[in-house]
């Protein structure tokens, strides 16, 4: 990996088409460009595939492959399998939305870990099927609207929980899981430079606001990530053999109100009584995180060494530990 | 070769061919036993071909399998229908399976038995019966009643279609990866179907 | 020198030969055999390939995509529902222009479920863009194998060898298996061009729109029919180089002077050469011609050879349902085409491993030369009595 210029290399380079504001453009470009253009990069089909090679056009310099929505970590399997066969170390680097990862693309994904392949996979998260115009995925939070989870006179969006994926990647007892935000760059650094440095399949969850799908102000996308990590509804974690190593606390807690009413796709909460109970049903799944997480202990027993560089915390506060960190 | 295999060929093939037909329960060592009775074949330079009834396997459940020795390629991939010899590695299979089905007039049947059943002779077909302790036999040999190479050897004496040498050359070759004794007490319980055979048990119907 | 192998064997044998550095599978009846000899080559050090257990047919094919994609030569093989279950990613290859190789142990498909064979399963990716070679033999599945990957690697296209599942795989016959040297003397080590490679970076599988995904269909297309040459040519030289070759696109036997000529593919075509030959010494003007490449179709090939036949059976072991067998139907049009009235009946038969015994195929013939025949398909040996009431 080349950490001597980060962000010259242009590895997702401009003009390509993702919408202003796209958290997924922001997060590929942060994470593409940690990790250089000497490794080879899997993409499944969703909005990063679209928009970065649209029409015979592309905006990746690096050696970039797309085949189908649900095999991205299959095809990084080959790929890896092929450089191991003829002796060679490229970094093999999957891309995925979260339908390509907590949906339709699990399987693969499951057996690419299972197998033990050396591959990141990264699944960018905008909690939709934003490619095809918003539909809900198992990663859609509850009460979210999204066209095929409209909120009606019987409904308040979405009926089911965000699917945990993180622990169900991290039950495969694999080397390293981590979940990220574009909100947080050092944190995400510093979480990209970890994973590259261990051998195995590494699985990294960085949620990606989508100002289309989230309805949101396009100029707010870094906000409401943090927002999401504030209010402890997407908890910035590490998993190291499937127990979480590292955690990044929170000075305080932010109501989930704050999160929720920036964004359009939860905006019918707010019109009505059933709304208001969904509101209270999403701050005590925030709350459950923190106490599950312990996002607000001075002290936790996940303060390891390994996780050092992830502790400390604070508005966009994060600093990347220099220390090596054994795989 | 023969030079009818290729285009405007044609012409007589020799229609000398023994179609063997095997029966027996899943983890008798059936398919095995077509195996090495083809290998055998093949060894004599013979053509040969042998395979399964084509379907799942499950131990204990019946399982045939078949074995074709020609003169010339064998071209047909069919099934056997009407097998010049059936061997029965189980004799329970006669009352459950129609195991003498198709059976050639004057056909060899080479049955696990220590007597002739009753009540499956046919007068107009005139079937060759062969019966022989097959299970005992092996369990002294292997000590456990795997039958399939005594009623190999008892099936190379009774319708000399292979050599003796050829299906010792066969369980050699087959059973080398399981090891040398293996090898051996098979070659013996080979030979010792071979010689029961051969001292006249054979019981015209 | 010969040996007396079961197909999965020998098959599994020539993939070795061909050096193969990935190998990716997913188990289903009756492809088994094949993967598990190749898995115990690895296992024994004899064989130096990646051997990848997918989780499904899907990934396996996928995973020989990115293998491929990234310069190595990969081998899978599937059957029926796994087949099928990996449509996607066989266009994906086929688009991509992959030179991926598979084996397809030909399965029926269910429902209702059926392990037994029939070609239904590679017959309904047709259209994905491979070559399907049919095999009649284990001899001819094991140098098909070697040929397909000079076949793939020449024309950027995958191809799919297709050997009767049961009928081929699990038969014990005696084969030839290559020497090593010859092998590498006739398959050249693989170099894929447009490989994933950091040095020269480039981008496979980006979209298209209506402004050129026509042309890069077309491309495909183009490729496939000149693929035909390139398979009679590969064949030709394997004749040089092995002494054994199997007429490239198709197989004709004993069809001049032949007044009714029975086509076929697979390894109904051993029982077909059987039949014909009893028929001649009774008189008939008999013949035969399996069609051991379907895709791309060879209609030149079979013209060629069926141009003086009187009547043609097309005896199929797949059909498509409401319009009838497949071969039969681009047959007709081939024929049509250059000119010919010759009437051709579609025989349907062999399905989920239904015998095709030598007198099912011999009352074919006899039936066939009556001059009897029509439009409509017919399904040979099917007892009226057993089919379920709908």
């Amino acid at each position: 990996m080349d950490t001597r210029d980060a962000f010259r290399h242009n590895v997702l380079t401009s003009g390509h088409r993702a919408c202003s504001g796209c958290g997924e453009a922001m997060a590929a470009r942060m994470v593409t460009d940690l990790i250089g253009p000497e490794a080879i990069y899997v993409n499944a089909t969703g909005c990063l595939q679209v928009f970065s090679t649209h029409n015979q056009q592309s905006a990746w310099q690096a050696p970039w492959i797309h085949s189908v929505f649900a095999n991205a970590a299959a095809v990084a399997s080959g790929v890896e399998a092929a450089l191991r066969a003829r002796g060679e170390d490229t970094p093999v680097i999957v891309q995925a939305g979260d339908g390509g990862t907590f949906d339709i693309g699990l399987q693969c994904l499951s057996g690419m870990i299972e197998r033990g392949h050396d591959v990141l996979f990264v699944c960018y998260d905008n909690e939709a099927y934003m490619n095809t115009g918003v539909q809900r995925s198992s990663s859609t939070p509850h009460a979210v609207r999204t066209t095929t989870s409209p909120p009606g006179r019987v409904s308040e969006g979405k009926h089911h929980l965000k699917k945990d994926l993180i622990s169900i990647v991290a039950a495969h007892r694999m080397p390293y899981a981590a979940t990220a935000t574009v909100a947080y760059f050092p944190d995400l650094r510093a979480k990209v430079d970890k994973a590259m440095r261990i051998k195995g399949p590494r699985f990294l969850h960085v949620l990606s606001p989508c100002p289309l799908g989230w309805d949101h102000d396009a100029a707010l996308s870094v906000t409401v990530a943090r927002l999401a990590v504030e209010t402890g509804l997407f908890p910035l974690i590490e998993l190291e053999y499937g127990a979480v190593t590292g955690v990044t606390r929170l000075a305080r807690q932010q109501p989930v109100e704050e999160y929720l009413k920036l964004q359009g796709r939860f905006k019918h909460l707010f019109a009505d009584k059933g709304g208001a109970e969904e509101i209270r049903h999403l701050q005590a799944l925030a709350d459950a995180n923190i106490r599950r997480y312990g996002l607000l202990d001075a002290n936790t027993e996940w303060d390891t060494d390994r996780a050092s560089q992830t502790q400390r915390h604070g508005r966009g506060g994060y600093a990347a530990s220099s220390r090596e960190v054994s795989p | 070769m023969n030079s009818c295999v290729q285009e405007g060929g044609g012409g007589a093939r020799d229609a000398t061919q023994h179609e063997i037909r095997f029966h027996g329960r899943g983890g008798q060592g059936t398919v095995s036993a077509a195996a090495l009775l083809a290998l055998a074949a093949f060894e004599d330079d013979y053509e040969s071909q042998a395979f399964p009834k084509f379907g799942s396997e499950r131990r204990g459940a019946p399982v045939e399998a078949y074995v074709r020795i020609s003169h010339v390629p064998i071209r047909a991939h069919n099934q056997v229908y009407t097998p010049d010899a059936v061997v029965i590695q189980d004799s329970t299979l006669l009352r459950s399976e129609p195991v003498l089905q198709g059976l050639k007039i004057r056909g060899l049947i080479v049955l696990n038995s220590e007597r002739q059943p009753d009540g499956f002779n046919d007068d107009h077909s005139d079937f060759r019966w062969l019966c022989l302790p097959a299970s005992r036999i092996a369990e002294k040999y292997l000590g456990r009643p795997l039958p399939n190479t005594v009623l190999l050897g008892a099936l190379a004496a009774g319708s000399g279609w292979v050599s003796l040498s050829a299906l010792e050359q066969a369980v050699t070759s087959h059973l080398a990866k399981k090891g040398e004794d293996m090898v051996k007490v098979n070659i013996e319980a080979l030979r010792e179907g071979y010689r029961f055979a051969s001292q006249g048990e054979e019981v015209a119907s | 020198m010969k040996s007396l192998l079961e197909g999965s064997r020998a098959v599994a044998e020539a993939v070795h030969l061909c050096r193969p550095q990935v190998i990716a599978a997913y188990p289903i009846t009756p492809q088994t055999h094949i993967i598990e000899h190749l898995a115990q080559f690895v296992a024994d050090g004899d064989l130096s390939a990646m051997f990848i257990n997918a989780e499904s047919e899907f990934g396996a094919a996928s995973i020989v995509l990115g293998a491929v994609a990234s310069g190595a030569r990969a081998f899978t093989a599937s059957a029926s529902q796994g087949l099928l279950l990996m449509t996607e990613v066989l266009y994906n290859i086929a688009g991509m222009r992959l030179p991926v190789v598979m084996v397809c142990a030909n399965r029926a498909v269910g429902a209702p479920i059926n392990i037994f064979s029939d070609h239904q399963d590679s017959m309904s990716v047709r259209d994905a863009g491979w070559i399907q070679l049919y095999v009649e033999s284990n001899q001819e599945a094991v140098d098909t194998v070697i040929q397909a990957y000079r076949i793939a690697e020449a024309c950027e296209l995958p191809v799919m060898v297709c050997m009767d599942g049961f009928f081929l795989t699990h038969t014990f016959e005696p084969v030839e298996i290559p020497q090593q040297t010859a092998v590498d003397e006739f398959l050249p080590p693989f170099h894929f061009a447009r490989a994933l490679d950091p040095s020269r970076p480039m981008t496979l599988g980006g979209g298209s729109e209506p402004d050129n995904y026509l042309e890069y269909r077309a491309g495909q297309h183009r490729a496939m029919e000149q693929a035909r040459d390139v398979i009679e040519a590969i064949d030709a030289d394997f004749s040089d180089h092995f002494a054994r070759g199997y007429g490239g696109l198709v197989d004709p036997y004993r069809v001049a002077g032949a007044e009714t000529v029975t086509v076929t593919l697979g390894s109904t075509m051993g029982a077909v050469r059987d039949v014909v030959d009893t028929l001649r010494e009774n008189g008939m003007a008999v013949g035969a011609l399996r069609l051991r490449c379907f895709r791309p179709f060879p209609a030149q090939a079979l013209i060629h050879c069926l141009a003086g036949a009187k009547r043609i059976v097309v005896l199929e072991k797949a059909f498509s349902a409401g319009a009838g067998g497949i071969v039969t139907g681009e047959l007709r049009a081939a024929l049509h085409q250059a000119g010919l009235a010759t009437p051709v009946e579609g025989v349907i038969g062999g399905l989920g491993g239904r015998d095709l015994t030598p007198a099912v195929i011999e009352a074919i013939f006899r039936r066939a030369a009556t001059g009897a025949s029509s439009v409509a398909c017919r399904f040979a040996d099917l007892n009226s009595d057993a089919a379920p009431s709908t």
